[in-house]
Order: C-alpha cells, then structure tokens, then sequence
C-alpha cells in the first residue's frame, strides 16, 4: 500500500513506520500519509462511537443495570479507539503506545462484554427477589 | 403575550409532551431563551411540566394527569407497540405479546411496569389464574396512540435495549 523505501531494525521506533516519518510516505494515491484518506475513516469512527456511546449511554441511564453499564463501557473503547487514532495521526502518540492502547481496549471491550452476559443472569435473580410488583412480573 | 412565547405554546399545545430538546430544536432559539419563556408560561398556568420517569415532558393545561402520562410513555415505539397489541387482539397473556413483538420477557417486564403505574395497563388473572394484561382506558388510549410519533432518538434508544434484551436472554 505504502510507496517508500525507508529501512530500520524495528517495524515501529521513534515514531516511525519501518523508520519512515508518516509525514514523508506517501500512500498509492501520491499524497502523504498524513493526508491520507485515514484522517476521514477515523473522523467518521469517532463520529460513529460517539452516537453509539450516547445511545447506549441513554439507555443505561434508563434501565440502570450493571450489563447495560458494562455494554456502554465496551462500546466507549471504540470511541476510545479512534481518539487513539487521531492523537497518533497528528503526531503526539507514539506508534507503540498506539498499539498498546489499541489492544488494551479490545481486551477491556471483551472483560465487559463477559461482565455483561454474568451479570444478566444474576441480575435477573436479584429482581426476582425485589419488590412485590417485581415479584410478579417474574412469575408471568 | 410575546410572539416567541406564544410560538412555544403552539407548539407544546399541537405536540403533547415535547421535551426541551426537541423544543430548542424546532424552535431554532437559544436553549436559555426557550428556559426563561417556559418559566414564564408556566408561572401563568399556560404551560403544565411533568416529570415521568427521569423525562421532562411539556403540555398544555387542558391535558388531565392520566392523558399526559399516556403521552408521555407512549412516546417510547415499543411500551406503544405493546397497547398496540392489546388494542387489536384485546386481553392478551404475556406470552402473547413477545411472541408477537419478538421482544425479551425483561422488556416486556420494564414497560409493563410503567404502563401499570401509570394506569394505561392493567394486570389480572385469567379463569385458570394466569396473568393477563388489560387496557384500563382503550378508547382513550387508542386516540392518543394514534397521534404519537416516535422521534428518532427514543426509536434508536429503543430498539438498542430491545436488542441488548435480547442478546442477554439468549446469553
């Protein structure tokens, strides 16, 4: 994809791709990777998981639960994703740390989405033990 | 009475239950400008606010307590998915209507608990002791049902915890 020929001992040091500035590659289009489309697809990411977190957000508020919590939380690292992206984009991330988070997201994402499906089902428990309107919903 | 105030209650009189937002967005006015025109509609009696569930909901004060809680709930697609239900088969058992929905027995549940507090649902058992769920008012409600559109954002929400319902009781 990358038109260059730029060499270094580690894919990624010194916030460098293959020991290229990001700035100096150039993309198959010609034009810098700074410039390349990736700053509209991480726009629209972060757009995206923006309107995802606040849905989900709103429905957690409503409902309350601990899934819906943890649900709202794992669809937050998207959007922690992309903000990822933009800061390793415009230069302050370095593209290890970039990694890092990336990753680490993606295992947070998954720890809640199993805290999700526990948590459903004792959740219903702890329901089923509530108050008496609440008792006879269960029962229907 | 100002022309921006009297704007604001046209609107809140044709739309029962409007919230804030959706009045600073049709209105195209600053949200502390629609605040202190509100305060003063209300100070006069000419607007009424109601509080359900965490939502603030705006009405005209022509509106009886139990019709602003109708529009109020019924605002959210599936709790007025659910009357639609019971308005066209009539009494209906629980079973009933997520089989017909394809919604999770928990949403069924937390709607069905508003509903119920709210007067607009009422629950009874059957000849054989099952419980079935009733409309306390049907014409009333029908009426209002019919003017109610969902907007996008309560569609959106709902149908994102009907699906996370869902998603967990299959889990």
């Amino acid at each position: 994809m990358l038109i260059g020929s730029c060499s270094a001992s580690a894919p990624f040091e010194n916030n460098k791709i293959n020991g290229c500035d990001p700035h100096e590659v150039m993309g198959v289009d010609g034009k810098p990777m700074a410039e390349h489309p990736l700053w509209l697809i991480i726009a629209i990411g972060t757009l995206g998981s923006a309107s995802l977190v606040l849905i989900a957000g709103f429905a957690s508020f409503r409902r309350q639960t601990w899934p819906y919590l943890f649900i709202t939380v794992a669809i937050a690292m998207l959007l922690i994703r992309s903000i990822v992206g933009f800061l390793s984009l415009g230069g302050p991330m370095s593209v290890e740390t970039h990694h890092f988070l990336e990753h680490l997201t993606d295992v947070v994402a998954i720890a809640l989405l199993f805290g999700a499906i526990y948590t459903a089902r004792t959740g219903q428990d702890e329901r089923a033990s509530g108050s008496s309107t609440q008792k006879e919903s269960s029962e229907e | 009475m100002s022309e921006t105030r009297n704007e604001i209650s046209t609107r809140i009189d044709r739309r029962p239950g409007l919230h804030f937002s959706g009045l600073v967005r049709e209105l195209d006015l600053a949200p502390g400008q629609v605040q202190y025109h509100l305060r003063r509609l209300q100070k006069r009696g000419d607007v009424v606010v109601e509080e359900v569930y965490g939502q603030t909901h705006y009405f005209s004060p022509d509106h009886e307590p139990w019709e602003r809680g109708v529009w109020a709930l019924l605002r959210r697609e599936t709790a007025g998915d659910i009357v639609a239900v019971l308005l066209t088969k009539g009494p209906s058992d629980p079973e009933t209507i997520t089989r017909e929905l394809d919604i999770a027995r928990s949403t069924l549940s937390w709607h069905t608990d508003r509903l119920v507090a709210q007067e607009i649902i009422g629950k009874r058992r059957d000849d054989r002791g099952n419980i079935e769920l009733t409309l306390e008012r049907p014409i009333a409600t029908a009426r209002i049902l019919q003017q109610i559109e969902p907007s996008m954002w309560e569609q959106l929400v709902g149908r994102f915890t009907r699906l996370v319902d869902q998603l967990l009781e299959e889990a």
